[in-house]
């Protein structure tokens, strides 16, 4: 990745940091429900990134995210935990001769349907750490799975819309 | 020996993630507990003035000048409250003898989302807020201080599950605590009435005179539905919070000017006592 590259995913992060803290973590549907976009960085970083930057990346612009909206450290626990499981859900998703080097991830080159369930096992892996984190006890196991059910859906939405919205400017 | 470590290194992508989850929690444990040991949050000075911003952007739509002359006003009326003077003596006004000063400020950050809900407000140390003071709005209870800088301060929402908020019955004085079960945000559970006395649906409850932290007679919520508790002779009571928790952006922050005086009182007697 060269620094123009580099500076690009700043740039999107950026965006996406402001995004949430001054339109998402204001707009709360049903109880202590919101979209959350920073998956969205996860999803869009490079396909052959080292694993151990995604890591590293995950920590640092969730724990961003957490000090503005003062979440504790549920943001950065999700991020950590979804950017652990990207390099086995990609392997599972490409294609039986592999990902074309140097592209990387976006509707356009999964497809549609491809990039939902990449989106979706992000974002669900990303929920339930955040709900387990935030209500801490495995007692309202319901509670856990309901709310990060409804988040994920909502989030999932939001991510591709403002995914393809992303694309779209670029161009 | 060895192979320990060659496992250590074959697994070293799983470590780090394992690090780094534990980071995380230790981070969200602490700060649940004591909101004042995370290094950095929303009292924060760069962080806070990035709201304010936003806040002043916001407050355009709701004619900001105009509530803050009108929460002046309060603050300047409450001083001067007869009820607020040690001595009841129409003949003597001593401005020294205070038992609470209140004075205003603005919410600059709230949420009701969460099970741990914090406000921020836009006075710190510098307007004389301290740690454990009460906030209050117009329509009734909001929180306590949990944490001050300079310029701000993090107040622990009513609407935490780590709060509790000693209040009693204005109709019988029979006083208990309230507690947040973090689902919603209109209702809290008050608990410790005993279930002898005969309550009603819709009887208010106001913040009792055993805390340091609020005046006798703040404004909590009415009843809404309640109980009996076969196994421990308490009611089970669920309140309508009076404060709408959605809409707060003018407070009071009040200062118990008596407390320390108090609690050192209590400290002694303590002392004597063991």
């Amino acid at each position: 990745m060269d620094a123009r590259e580099g500076l690009k995913y700043f740039i999107y992060s950026l965006i996406i940091l402001f995004l949430q803290i001054f339109v998402f973590n204001n707009i709360e549907f049903g109880s202590g429900l919101f979209v959350s976009l920073p998956i969205l960085f996860i999803l869009l970083l490079p396909i052959e990134m080292s694993k151990w930057l995604l890591l590293f990346l995950a920590f640092s612009f969730g724990l961003t995210i957490d000090i503005f909206s003062d979440t504790l450290a549920l943001n950065t626990a999700g991020l950590v935990f979804s950017a652990f499981l990207r390099p086995a859900v990609l392997s599972l998703l490409q294609p039986s001769e592999g990902f074309e080097p140097g592209k990387k991830p976006s509707v356009f080159y999964f497809g549609f349907s491809k990039f939902l369930i990449y989106a979706s096992i992000h974002t669900l892996a990303f929920e339930i750490v955040y709900y387990l984190f935030e209500i801490f006890s495995f007692s309202k196991f319901f509670i856990i799975i309901y709310k990060s059910l409804i988040a994920g859906i909502m989030s999932v939405i939001t991510i591709t819309i403002i995914h393809i919205l992303f694309l779209r400017n670029k161009k | 020996m060895s192979s320990f470590f060659d496992y250590i290194r074959k697994r070293s992508f799983f470590f780090l993630f394992l690090l780094f989850e534990f980071l995380a929690f230790i981070f969200t444990a602490t700060e649940k507990r004591r909101p004042k040991l995370f290094f950095i949050n929303s009292s924060d000075f760069f962080v806070s003035n990035l709201y304010t911003g936003f806040y002043s952007f916001k407050s355009y739509f709701s004619l900001k000048k105009e509530n803050e002359r009108l929460v002046k006003e309060i603050a300047d009326l409450k001083n001067n409250l007869n009820s607020n003077f040690s001595i009841h003596d129409s003949t003597i006004i001593d401005s020294t003898n205070k038992n609470y000063n209140y004075f205003p400020a603005h919410v600059i950050k709230n949420s009701v989302a969460f099970e741990n809900n914090f406000l921020t407000i836009d006075k710190g140390s510098n307007d004389g807020v301290r740690v454990d003071d009460g906030v209050i709005c117009d329509e009734g209870i909001v929180g306590v201080v949990v944490n001050v800088s300079k310029n701000y301060s993090v107040v622990l929402s009513a609407l935490n599950v780590m709060s509790g908020i000693s209040a009693k019955l204005a109709r019988t004085g029979h006083w208990g605590n309230t507690n947040w079960d973090g689902r919603n945000y209109r209702y809290v559970t008050l608990e410790g009435i005993p279930n002898h006395i005969k309550i009603y649906n819709g009887d208010t409850v106001i913040t009792s005179s055993y805390s340091s932290i609020f005046p006798e007679g703040i404004m909590i919520g009415t009843i809404d539905t309640f109980g009996r508790n076969e196994e421990d002779n308490f009611y089970n009571i669920k309140l309508l919070l009076n404060t709408d928790f959605k809409k707060v952006s003018n407070v009071l922050v009040i200062t118990d000017l008596k407390r320390e005086e108090q609690l050192i009182l209590e400290e002694e007697t303590l002392k004597e006592f063991k």
